[in-house]
C-alpha cells in the first residue's frame, strides 16, 4: 500500500510538470526573465536539459529520473542556482523533523490521555461539568486549521504581548553548541509547535473519548470490577489499553494531514523548515526545488506511516495472530 | 392504515418523507448552523452591493487608511476597501468551498457505493486507491499542481481541491455501507428479488442520508480549510479576492507584526465562523443518523 502511494507520488511528480508544452527549464527562465531576474541563460538551459535528459523520449526520461532519485540526486535549484535541491533540503530538514516530530508525539499522547479521561468520567452515567467544557473546547479546536491558530498566536504573543520571538528558528546572536542555543531553539519552536499541538490534541481527545465510551460497555470491564480491582487499576490496565491501541493505525493515516498543516504553519511563523523553503520556491517559481520538496515530504510521510504499521503488531498481539 | 382514494403507498411514502424533513427542521443544531451560514452569505451579498467600491481595483480608494465611517475596516496599501474585499471574498470562498466539496462528495459516494456494495476485486482496488489518497499529504500535491499550472482559475481551484479531499469521507462511507449490508432489511430486499441498483437507491441511500449530509458539511469545511491554506501561501486563483487571498496580502505586507488588525482579523473571524456553522450542522445531522448520541449528550 505505502509502496504504491510512494510510486504514485513519484509518477505524479514526474508527469505533472511535463504536461506543460515546451521545455520547462526554458519556460521558467523566460518567466523569471520577464520578472527581471537573469540567470545562467543558454548554458544553464543546456546543462539542465542534459541533466534531466529532456531531449529524450518520455520512457527514457522516466528511467533516468528514477535512477537519479535512487541515487538521492534531486537536481539543481533555479533560484539558488549552484546549490543542489538535496543540499537545500538537508539544511532545512532537521527543523521540520524536530518541530513536527515533537508536535505529533505530544499531541497524540496528550490528546489520547485527555480523551480517555473524559470518556472514563462517563462511566455509570456520571456527568461532569468540567469534562463537558473540556470536550467542547476540544471539539472546537479540532475544527480549526493550524494556520489560523498560528496567526492568532503571532499577533497575541509576539506583537501585543511580546513573550515569544517571531520568525526564524534560533537567535542568530547565540553561538551554536551552547546551552543557550538549545534554549533559543526551543523558545522559537514553542508557538509554531503549540498551534499544531492544540489542534491535533483536540482531535485526538475527541476520538479517544468516543473509543473510551464504547469500551465502557465491554464485559471485561464489568468482570474486572466484579473481581474487586481498584478503579485506577481497571482504568490503566483494562480500559486505557483497549482505548489506545486502535488509534495507532489512525496515527499512521493522519500523518499526511498533519504534515500538510505544518507546512502552512511554518510559513506563517517563517520557521526555517521545509515548509518555508517550499514557500520561497513557489514564490520564485523554482520548480525543481518544489518537486524535490514535495517528494521528500511524501516520502517522509509514507515511510513513517509504514513504520507505524510495522510496529503495530508488536504493540497489539491480537493483530499478529490473525 | 386508513383507506383512501389514489395510491395509498405513494401517500405513505410522501408522509414518511415529510416526517424526515420535520426531523431535520426540528433539530436545533442543524437549523442554527444553516441560519448562521445563510445569514453570513446574505450579509456578504447585500453588503457587497451596497458598498460603492471595487474589491479588486487597486488605487480605487486612498491607500492604507485606518478604519473610519467611510471605510469601516480601512483600506489596504494598494488602495482597496477592506470591507468590500471581505464581503466579496466571503461569497467567493464559500462558493469555491461548496463546489469543491460537492465534487469531492460525489466522487466519494460513488466510489464508496460501488466498492462497498459490490465488493470483490473492484472493491479491493478502489480501497487501495482511497488509502493511497489518504496517506499522501494532499497539500504537497496541491502545491505542486498549483505551482506548475501557474494561472489557477476558480473552477480549476475547486477541481484541484476536490481531487484531494474525497478520500477520507469515502473510507468512512464505505465502512458504513459494509455494516448496513449485513442488516436484515437489506437481506430481505435481496430475497424479495430487488436488483443491486434498486437496493442501493431504495434501501441503502435513505438509511445513509443523515450520515451523508453530515459528511457533506465536513467535506465542504475541509475543502475550505485547504483552499484558504493554499491561497494564504499565494497559490490560489489570481486577479480576484477570497478570504484566503486577503490573508495572503496581509501576510506579505507583514500585517500581523505591524498591528494592522483591521486587515487580517476579519477574514480569520469569518473563516472560523463558517467552519463552526458547518460543524454545528454536521453535529445535528449526526444526531439524527445516530439517535444514541443525543442520549449520551
Amino acid at each position: 500500500m505505502y509502496a504504491l502511494a510512494l510510486s504514485m507520488a513519484i509518477t505524479i511528480n514526474f508527469v505533472v510538470p511535463r504536461l506543460i508544452p515546451g521545455n520547462p527549464v526554458q519556460t521558467k527562465l523566460m518567466q523569471l526573465y520577464r520578472l527581471g531576474i537573469r540567470l545562467g541563460g543558454e548554458e544553464f538551459v543546456e546543462k539542465y536539459s542534459r541533466l534531466f535528459s529532456l531531449d529524450q523520449p518520455m520512457h527514457i526520461q522516466f528511467i533516468n529520473y528514477i535512477t537519479m532519485l535512487s541515487q538521492g540526486n534531486l537536481g539543481f535549484s533555479i533560484s539558488f542556482f549552484p546549490a543542489t535541491v538535496q543540499g537545500l533540503i538537508i539544511t532545512r530538514l532537521p527543523w521540520t523533523l524536530g518541530l513536527l516530530g515533537a508536535a505529533v508525539v505530544v499531541s497524540f499522547l496528550g490528546g489520547l490521555l485527555l480523551g480517555a479521561f473524559m470518556g472514563w468520567t462517563k462511566r455509570e452515567g456520571k456527568r461532569s461539568r468540567l469534562t463537558s467544557i473540556v470536550f467542547g473546547a476540544s471539539l472546537f479546536l479540532s475544527q480549526m486549521p493550524y494556520y489560523l491558530l498560528g496567526m492568532m498566536f503571532v499577533y497575541l504573543l509576539t506583537y501585543l504581548l511580546p513573550l515569544f520571538p517571531y520568525g526564524g528558528g534560533v537567535d542568530i546572536t547565540v553561538s551554536p553548541g551552547t546551552i543557550d542555543y538549545v534554549v533559543s531553539i526551543l523558545y522559537h519552536a514553542t508557538l509554531p509547535a503549540l498551534s499544531i499541538v492544540l489542534v491535533s490534541l483536540g482531535a485526538w481527545a475527541v476520538e479517544a473519548r468516543g473509543l473510551m465510551v464504547s469500551v465502557l460497555g465491554e464485559d471485561y470491564l464489568f468482570l474486572a470490577k466484579a473481581k474487586g480491582l481498584r478503579e485506577r487499576y481497571v482504568f490503566r490496565q483494562y480500559a486505557l489499553k483497549n482505548t489506545l491501541l486502535p488509534t495507532i493505525t489512525d496515527l499512521a493515516l493522519s500523518l499526511g494531514a498533519v504534515t500538510s498543516g505544518s507546512i502552512i504553519t511554518e510559513i506563517v511563523f517563517t520557521y526555517p523548515g521545509i515548509g518555508s523553503l517550499l514557500f520561497n520556491a513557489v514564490q520564485s517559481l523554482d520548480y525543481p526545488l518544489i518537486q524535490g520538496i514535495t517528494l521528500i515530504i511524501i516520502f517522509g510521510v509514507t515511510t513513517s506511516a509504514l513504520l507505524i504499521d510495522l510496529i503495530y503488531p508488536f504493540l497489539d498481539p491480537r493483530v499478529g495472530e490473525k | 392504515m386508513m383507506r383512501s382514494s389514489g395510491l395509498p403507498w405513494k401517500r405513505e411514502r410522501l408522509t414518511a418523507r415529510l416526517k424526515g424533513l420535520r426531523v431535520v427542521v426540528e433539530n436545533r443544531k442543524i437549523m442554527a448552523g444553516l441560519c448562521m451560514l445563510v445569514g453570513l452569505i446574505l450579509t456578504a451579498e447585500i453588503g457587497y452591493r451596497l458598498l460603492p467600491y471595487d474589491p479588486k481595483k487597486m488605487g480605487d480608494v486612498p491607500l492604507g487608511l485606518p478604519p473610519s465611517w467611510e471605510h469601516p475596516l480601512g483600506t489596504d496599501p494598494m488602495g482597496r476597501d477592506l470591507l468590500t474585499q471581505l464581503f466579496y471574498g466571503t461569497t467567493l470562498s464559500i462558493s469555491i468551498g461548496f463546489t469543491a466539496g460537492m465534487i469531492a462528495f460525489i466522487i466519494a459516494v460513488l466510489i464508496a457505493l460501488i466498492g462497498g456494495y459490490y465488493g470483490g476485486t473492484l472493491d479491493s482496488i478502489l480501497n487501495v486507491v482511497t488509502e493511497v489518497f489518504i496517506t499522501i499529504p494532499s497539500l504537497a500535491i496541491l502545491i505542486l499542481v498549483a505551482a506548475v499550472v501557474g494561472r489557477v482559475t476558480i473552477p480549476l481551484m475547486s477541481l484541484i481541491l476536490a481531487v484531494f479531499s474525497w478520500a477520507w469521507p469515502c473510507k468512512v462511507m464505505r465502512a458504513q455501507i459494509l455494516s448496513l449490508k449485513e442488516r436484515g432489511f437489506i437481506k430481505l430486499a435481496k430475497l424479495s428479488g430487488y436488483r443491486g441498483i434498486e437496493i442501493v437507491i431504495r434501501e441503502i441511500m435513505p438509511n445513509m442520508l443523515p450520515f451523508l449530509g453530515a459528511y457533506f458539511a465536513i467535506v465542504v469545511s475541509w475543502a475550505m480549510i485547504a483552499e484558504a491554506g493554499l491561497e494564504l501561501i499565494g497559490l490560489g486563483p489570481q486577479y480576484t479576492i477570497t478570504l484566503g487571498i486577503m490573508l495572503n496580502w496581509a501576510m506579505v505586507h507583514a500585517a500581523f507584526t505591524r498591528g494592522l488588525v483591521n486587515w487580517w482579523i476579519p477574514p480569520v473571524i469569518v473563516l472560523i465562523y463558517v467552519f463552526l456553522s458547518l460543524f454545528i450542522v454536521s453535529m445535528g445531522l449526526d444526531e439524527i443518523g445516530n439517535p444514541r448520541l443525543k442520549v449520551k449528550g
